[in-house]
């Protein structure tokens, strides 16, 4: 990370717990101590359920953590703001909306003026190779046609940090491929700030300057690794010999903590 | 040279479309043709059972009867007050309820509390035959119309309020959340996500309730009224004038097909996107 870029993001011995109406509650996230860079993409990788999807949802302002501290440009983070773009796994379209529309949703709820931001969603639409659907409704698109939009409507309001949690998981490979090329040429376009969960090791370091590796539930930081390819990043770069090391090392240290995980348990 | 295109142009326009009208009758026929017969075979064997057994027409009379009851019934327009009035107590309590079920929706949704007071109470009002309280309702709202509108009403109201709460509860967990993390308000996020979402409950609470608006308004009318369709039934059938009973009935059942497919043509223009294969809006 550049030292010289503040954290936009800063997590300080976070934990959280959830608390079940019935039966014991669940610690889902132990004592997460993470700075965000401006500018930088994160990618949150671990086995099922250790707790990514929570701590994307706490860095969204959805939960709030049990312990500890988060920051948001230095400033305690309290909850939902416009200065965070959320992509869900599902595209979660409004089925009686137009994909503009869709992509208008947050600047309807934040009573901001539509009309400046119709234009920015027409540029968005455009990046997103997606201009000549702007009427159509979201029944008329392909899966991965559903997921663009649902990432400009992360991106409308030009969001500080996006937040996404396993955006292609739903989609095939191909389209996941396309669409992860796309997410590169958004963030070299845009420099946003992302977090970026997945379950696919050559996703995370493909995407990443830094790989957030996690342990198996309560979740902690088990290591975060730098990865050093130079940007601008294209598909062909998961063949090279730097990536198979970086990916290499990713599975190493998942399965030394599944391996503990195991003991432990066993 | 002009004069030909303005000849030509035109007649090769009015031959596409009288083609494509050929078309259209030739579709309709086949979707509708297999029905009509049915019609037709039903009748002639109605006419056929009265005739060769000797039905007395105070028990049923021939079908021809019943159409000429019909026919008179309207030219003098007897019939056609008589299905005003009904028509009126039908739409007039049918609104009411999709008022009220409407707003009470929204309200049980909104919080929690009042749900939980609430929800025991619907359940247990649901289940009460509301046909029973027709006698009652008679007493305190006279022999007029509103004690009809008010059955009707009554009727209407329950379906209409359980699906809507259906509806407005069906908005998935996740889409929710996408509001709560856009910073949207409870009403913003019931307003843009909820409300339409009930949208297809709302639409299927109509059909249900407008069955029961009409026979709410008619068993109204049994308990006691000066005029309407099911005055009309009761009168006839005293007078042993059975083919007047018949024509009633068929006027009733044309109201509720005529306005079923009205309910059912405009829910498909406004739920357009139903079923075609989105990630689910519903939770179920
Ligand atoms: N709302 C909730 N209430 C109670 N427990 C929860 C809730 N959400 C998550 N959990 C629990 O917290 C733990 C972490 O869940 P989380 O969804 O964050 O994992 P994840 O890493 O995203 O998993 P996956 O890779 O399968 O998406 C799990 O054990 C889960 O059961
Ligand atoms: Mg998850």
């Amino acid at each position: 990370m550049d030292p010289a870029a503040r954290p936009l993001v800063s997590l300080r011995g976070v934990s959280k717990t959830y608390q079940a109406k019935k039966g014991t509650p669940v610690q889902a996230l132990t004592d997460i101590t993470l700075d965000v860079a401006e500018g930088e993409v994160v990618t949150l990788v671990g086995p099922s359920g250790c707790g990514k999807s929570t701590l994307l949802r706490l860095l969204g302002g959805l939960h709030m953590p049990t312990e500890g501290e988060m920051l948001l440009a230095g400033q305690r983070h309290t909850g939902p703001s416009h200065r965070i773009g959320i992509v869900y796994q599902q595209p979660l379209l409004l089925p009686w909306k137009n994909v503009i529309e869709n992509v208008l949703v947050p600047i309807r709820v934040r009573r901001a003026k539509l009309a400046p931001y119709r234009e920015r969603a027409k540029e968005l639409l455009t990046v997103l190779g997606l201009d000549s659907f702007a009427a159509s409704y979201p029944h008329q698109l392909s899966g991965g046609m559903q997921q663009r939009v649902g990432i400009a409507r992360a991106l409308i309001q030009d969001p500080e940090i996006l937040l996404m949690d396993e955006p292609f998981g739903a989609l095939d490979a191909m389209t996941r491929d396309t669409l992860t090329v796309e997410l590169l040429r958004i963030h070299e376009e845009f420099r946003t700030t992302i977090a970026f969960v997945t379950h696919s090791i050559a996703e995370s370091v493909l995407l990443a300057d830094r790989v957030v590796v996690m342990t198996p539930r309560p979740g902690r930081v088990a290591q975060v690794l730098p990865v050093g390819l130079p940007r601008p990043r294209t598909l062909k770069d998961v063949n090279s010999e730097r990536f198979g090391q970086y990916a290499g090392e990713v599975r190493a240290i998942l399965d030394e903590h599944l391996a503990d995980h195991t003991k432990a348990v066993a | 040279m002009s004069a030909v295109q303005k000849q030509t142009v035109p007649s090769a326009e009015a031959m596409s479309r009288s083609g494509r009208g050929l078309v259209a009758v030739g579709q309709l026929v086949s979707r509708v043709g297999p029905f009509l017969g049915l019609v037709v075979i039903l009748l002639a064997g109605w006419e056929a059972i009265v005739r060769l057994l000797d039905v007395p027409r105070y028990t049923l009379p021939p079908p021809m009867e019943v159409v000429t009851a019909l026919v008179n019934g309207v030219t003098s327009g007897v019939l056609v007050t008589h299905t005003w009035v009904t028509l009126q107590e039908v739409l007039l309590g049918f609104g009411l309820a999709i008022l009220f079920a409407t707003v009470i929706a929204a309200v049980v949704t909104r919080w929690e509390l009042i749900e939980r007071a609430f929800m025991p109470l619907i359940v247990a009002l649901q289940a009460v035959p509301k046909v029973a309280l027709a006698p009652l309702l008679l007493t305190w709202f006279g022999f007029g119309m509103t004690s009809k509108v008010v059955t009707t009403a009554l009727l209407a109201f329950f379906p209409l309020l359980i699906n809507l709460i259906a509806g407005i509860q069906s908005a998935d967990r996740d889409r929710m959340e996408m509001f709560r993390g856009l910073g949207a308000t409870k009403w913003q996020t019931f307003r843009m996500l909820q409300m339409p979402a009930a949208l297809p409950y709302f639409f299927a609470g109509l059909k249900i309730a407008l069955t029961f608006s009409i026979i709410g308004a008619i068993v109204a009318e049994f308990v006691g009224a000066q005029a309407g369709l099911g005055y009309m039934i009761q009168l006839s059938s005293t007078n042993l004038n059975v083919a007047t009973t018949f024509a009633v009935l068929v006027i009733l059942s044309a109201i509720g097909m005529t306005l079923t497919s009205l309910i059912g043509w405009l829910g498909a223009k406004v739920v357009f996107w139903q079923g075609k294969g989105l990630d689910a809006i519903s939770g179920s």
